[in-house]
């Protein structure tokens, strides 16, 4: 055989040999977001790993929708044991089979998670309040709720997004003008009289603050905590207020996903991360609400979030089913000038 | 004249073709999945549902359009700022090409993301545009530059101007100088020189570089999604929505199917005019 070609199959058997997934029987991968998310469980990721005996990898998604794509395209030979995901997308994911139920048996601290915050597709891991964010010094009054949006001394001021959340703030203006996710015509039309006041409309949540920092806005009219969380505090110019009526929390889940091997080793995993003293190091940094119910939320939110009374929880399956027709409708109604 | 693989070399040959035609073969593959997602319904049946769909509602057909002006307009801007800048590099010394060289490679050394955000900082209502001209009294409220198409078509000028330049820089820099001596020498000015000897002459990387950035520009996504401002959103963007927030695959197939369809029209077009000019320039 020709020397060349010798050496090429020999380079090409060696890289075959070195991408061979390694006995990784023990090694859970988890997939989750990027930045914040991913440099708050890499934390925690030492001591899971001490307590459950079990490697853990994450692997990055760039939005819960991203993430089930990704677990669509390996249905047949899926590469992910547990997927953290908003809550509207983990009920897409259960009806088309890419998730299968939890099984309560096997996470023992499923016992300290409030039943309404375990969902048939899997436990919330913590949630994300929702509501405004402002600059003090740029913004004409005080924000108190989501009424306030439509003052028309907030002209050109706001930006927000129907992306966040499969469309909350539709269903926001929805429930303000009496209406729901099952009645949203009055929400567009309310949403109609917002804009003047609309500069800007986000894609991804970080947008958000870098428009009101790039002094383009002032206000996050749908605002997530966990992107302003580190620059409120005494002294700051930013402001997040939680308004009451509706009240809304974004919800993550986590999930097993379907058709893994290793499924008690993920279930310690999943178990692990429901630890309080796990979960109180984890929204420390992400600015959210542990889920267990023996875990504090960080001290820094504590002050800004109301006590939480009837949080608004939409039909997610009615949501996934119109959101199309509500992304079609923003685009030709209200993202018009 | 090429180079003929003698035939005792044609296995090497083939060997080496194969990590190419991978690559290619994995293109066309998910091209074809593309195809055959847009013309499947669930039951599995085939249909043009999603074409009409598409072709018969304005509202879509205004994305397909308001990206081919932009990229009409924007593309003939990119050649008249990068063409000057490639003729100085060409004609330089060794020195100076190589600082403005330099200046061009730079950018690569930032994604595009990053690139854009500088944009906003440059465009916005306290950018380093308005915030002057405010400051000076010369007009009492900012330009509109950003969340707009101006914005866009700013961005889509500016940002593939390297790919403008880069062809025809590398065409100029290979033009027989003696040509233009020859021409000088016959009294031709200038202008005249530059005219009848070195633009026709320079014509295919002038034509490598108005395809590059035409279909840059048609395809853009990153731009028009954050200078945008959600109020000009071009084809790309429409595809990236309908396949990643509505979840509607078969129609965000389509889309894609159509853009291609329409862009390789569009080169053909741009290749027969370039031919064209080319043999009405020799």
């Amino acid at each position: 055989m020709k020397p060349i070609l010798k050496a090429s199959l020999l380079a090409l058997a060696i890289s075959a040999a070195w991408s061979l997934p390694v006995a990784a029987q023990r090694t859970i991968v988890v997939q989750t977001w990027g930045g914040a998310f991913i440099d708050a469980l890499n934390d925690v990721k030492p001591d899971i790993e001490r307590s459950t005996g079990t490697k853990i990898e994450f692997v990055t998604q760039a939005s819960s929708v991203a993430g089930l794509q990704r677990l669509e395209a390996q249905r047949a030979n899926p590469q992910v044991d547990l997927w953290m995901t908003a809550d509207a997308t983990a009920a897409t994911a259960l009806a088309s089979g890419i998730i299968e139920p939890l099984a309560a048996d096997l996470v023992p601290n499923l016992k300290d998670i409030p039943p309404a915050l375990v969902y048939p597709a899997g436990p919330t891991i913590w949630s994300s309040p929702r509501g405004i964010f402002y600059r003090v010094d740029k913004t004409p009054f005080e924000i108190k709720s989501w009424e306030d949006l439509w003052d028309p001394r907030l002209k050109g001021l706001i930006t927000t997004s129907i992306d966040q959340d499969k469309g909350m703030f539709i269903m926001i203006a929805a429930l303000l003008a009496g209406g729901n996710e099952k009645n949203i015509n009055p929400g567009f039309e309310k949403l109609k009289a917002l804009k003047p006041n609309l500069g800007v409309v986000y894609k991804a949540d970080a947008e958000s603050l870098k428009f009101i920092q790039a002094g383009e806005v002032a206000v996050a009219g749908y605002g997530v905590l966990g992107v302003v969380y580190k620059l409120l505090g005494p002294g700051s110019n930013y402001r997040f207020v939680m308004p009451t009526k509706p009240q809304f929390m974004s919800v993550n889940l986590i999930t097993m996903v379907k058709g893994r091997p290793n499924k008690a080793e993920a279930a310690k995993v999943l178990n692990a991360i429901l630890d309080p003293g796990i979960q109180e190091r984890i929204v420390e940094q992400l600015g959210s609400i542990p889920s267990n119910k023996n875990a504090k939320p960080p001290a820094r939110i504590r002050d800004v979030i109301p006590p939480l009374g009837d949080l608004y929880v939409p039909d997610w399956d009615y949501v996934n089913a119109n959101y199309g027709a509500w992304v079609e409708r923003w685009n030709r109604e209200i993202l018009t000038r | 004249m090429g180079y003929a693989i003698p035939k005792e070399r044609n296995g090497m040959a083939l060997l080496l073709l194969l990590p190419g035609a991978l690559v290619i073969g994995v293109f066309l593959g998910a091209l074809a999945i593309t195809g055959a997602t847009s013309v499947l319904d669930p039951q599995g049946d085939w249909s043009l549902r999603q074409y009409a769909r598409f072709l018969s509602d304005s509202f879509y057909l205004n994305f397909l359009g308001r990206s081919f002006r932009v990229a009409a307009y924007c593309t003939p801007i990119t050649l008249l700022l990068g063409y000057p800048f490639a003729y100085v590099m060409a004609r330089s010394s060794p020195p100076v090409r190589l600082t403005l060289t330099l200046i061009l490679v730079v950018q690569f050394f930032t994604s595009y993301i990053v690139r854009t955000y500088a944009l906003i900082l440059v465009l916005g209502n306290n950018g380093i545009i308005n915030r002057p001209l405010l400051s000076l009294g010369i007009i009492d409220r900012p330009i509109p530059l950003l969340f707009n198409e101006v914005g866009v078509a700013i961005a889509l000028v500016l940002v593939p101007l390297p790919f403008m330049i880069f062809p025809i820089y590398s065409v100029l820099k290979n033009i027989e100088p003696n040509l233009e001596s020859a021409a000088a020498s016959l009294g031709a000015s200038r202008f005249k020189i530059f005219l009848y000897v070195t633009l026709p002459l320079s014509l295919p990387g002038v034509l490598a570089g108005v395809v590059l950035v035409f279909l840059f520009d048609l395809t853009a996504y990153i731009m028009p999604g954050m200078l945008g401002g959600g109020y000009f959103n071009m084809i790309a963007n429409l595809i990236q929505e309908q396949a990643m927030a509505v979840l509607d695959k078969r129609f965000a197939s389509a889309i894609s199917i159509i853009l291609l369809i329409i862009t390789l029209l569009t080169l053909f077009v741009i290749h027969v005019l370039g031919s064209r000019l080319r043999g009405a320039s020799a």
